[in-house]
């Protein structure tokens, strides 16, 4: 598995 | 603790025939490429049945991604609190026109130009505004906009000092990218953008050279092509990490010409990262032109758009990271509906949306010279609370994480119809371009 993108937090999302 | 798992809403499973595949989940984030050895066991993870069973391995590993929830999640309410998080948002974003005015007339632009460079007025009152912002936000993310905003370099120059200083001051990061005709992007001019945390850049070419300077010629007339491409060339040897977004519009006019330009393009920068392609059609944005310009149906528009990106990528060069990032969670939201953000017009009036600059239900509010904004909140809910909230349709979406219903509420305004975007639409064939582009 390759991963292109990690998981992030909606605080991530939206800061 | 659970031992019930359920694959997420929100994942989306691509298979490329026997060749492994690509997975991705728009409330998380996540997206990952698996081999062909690894297919079954993805597949058994992520199908319909529920998992009875300790999660160990790749199974782990999808569950720490957000592909694979409990039984007990309500993802439902999880987009919810995202979508209302926005709200909260320790972030702001400043999309700045620091001149109205334009050096081109292209032939399907929609704006008017009625308004030169920014006031002096407003210059001071950006520098109060974002002076006391940045005492209680964790970002700033500036975009310079227009107009041409290289026709007052010295505005960025002034403002965007002040902006790092008011961000250093407070211990908070600044952000900037720019949308620019290319035609002043000198090496030199760029340098000092650099230097100000500018570091995406979005230039639009047309076609090959005949092509682009029939449809985005000098005002008065006048080639602009050679002069950008030559701009656009001597960023190369520049070491530093910045990302140019060449933009491509196509309507029915150049559609056919476009592959020619990615063959050169790919010439030209071969194996430069920084320099990404972002194919767009072409809409009728309102302008004076609108009767005339020759756009493609949505159908068509479809169409086009994603073979045509398919054969930049398959030439070599790479997809637009922006792409990508409209796929995160609340990454396809348009700037027009969030509530931490606002256009600032050259005199200081403000917008939620850079297209419809002439429409009343637009002018939100304005900004004084002390720093002082004066906004309608009536009309900032239209923009902002027009989404997922009044779309049943969109609540149940898997893509719902990543637009909220909310991609381009002017079109929800102007045509009643949901707003999907583009990449929503062919998400299937993005995420084979994305993966092969990230090879």
């Amino acid at each position: 598995m390759k991963w292109i993108r990690p998981a992030i937090t909606t605080a991530q999302a939206v800061n | 603790m659970t031992d019930r798992w359920t694959p997420s809403r929100y994942s989306t499973i691509v298979r490329w025939n026997g060749k492994g595949g690509m997975i991705y989940n728009s409330f998380s984030g996540a997206m990952a490429a698996f081999e062909p050895d690894e297919e079954a066991e993805v597949l058994r993870v992520l199908g319909k049945e529920a998992l009875h069973e300790e999660l160990s391995g790749m199974a782990s590993d999808l569950h720490d991604a957000g592909f694979l929830v409990s039984d007990e999640t309500d993802e439902l309410a999880q987009a919810q609190k995202l979508h209302a998080a926005l709200n909260e948002a320790k972030s702001k974003h400043l999309v700045i026109m620091p001149t109205e005015a334009c050096n081109f007339r292209c032939t399907y632009c929609y704006q008017s130009f009625p308004r030169g460079a920014m006031t002096r007025e407003t210059i001071d009152g950006l520098k109060a505004y974002v002076r006391q912002a940045a005492e209680s936000i964790e970002h700033l993310a500036v975009s310079w906009f227009g107009g041409e905003p290289m026709l007052v370099p010295d505005t960025i120059i002034e403002l965007s000092d002040c902006f790092l200083e008011s961000c250093s001051k407070n211990g908070i990061s600044y952000s900037a990218d720019m949308s620019t005709n290319g035609y002043f992007l000198t090496k030199e001019r760029f340098m000092e953008l650099l230097d100000r945390n500018v570091r995406r850049f979005m230039v639009t070419l047309d076609g090959t050279e005949s092509i682009h300077d029939r449809r985005r010629a000098l005002r008065g007339g006048g080639r602009t092509f050679e002069k950008i491409i030559g701009n656009l060339k001597a960023l190369r040897d520049v070491d530093a990490a910045f990302a140019i977004d060449i933009r491509i519009n196509f309507d029915e006019d150049n559609a056919d010409e476009v592959p020619d330009l990615l063959t050169k393009l790919f010439a030209w920068f071969e194996g430069d990262k920084r320099f990404q392609i972002l194919v767009r059609p072409v809409g009728r944005w309102g302008g004076r032109n609108d009767d005339r310009i020759p756009v493609c149906d949505r159908t068509a528009s479809d169409a086009h758009l994603w073979e045509l990106t398919g054969l930049g990528v398959e030439r070599g060069l790479p997809l637009s990271e922006t792409i990508i990032d409209s796929l995160m969670p609340s990454g396809a939201v348009c700037y027009a509906a969030k509530p931490n953000a606002f256009v600032i017009g050259a005199d200081g009036r403000l917008y939620k949306c850079s297209v419809a600059l002439d429409d009343p239900v637009n002018h939100v509010g304005q900004l004084h010279a002390d720093g002082s904004m004066v906004l309608d909140t009536d009309k900032m809910a239209r923009w902002t609370g027009s989404g997922e909230e009044r779309d049943p349709v969109c609540r149940t979406c898997y893509f719902r994480p990543a637009c909220q219903g909310n991609h381009c509420p002017l079109y929800r305004m102007r045509t009643g119809k949901r707003p999907c975007p583009h990449e929503k639409r062919k998400i299937k064939q993005v995420l084979e371009l994305i993966g092969k582009t990230k090879d």
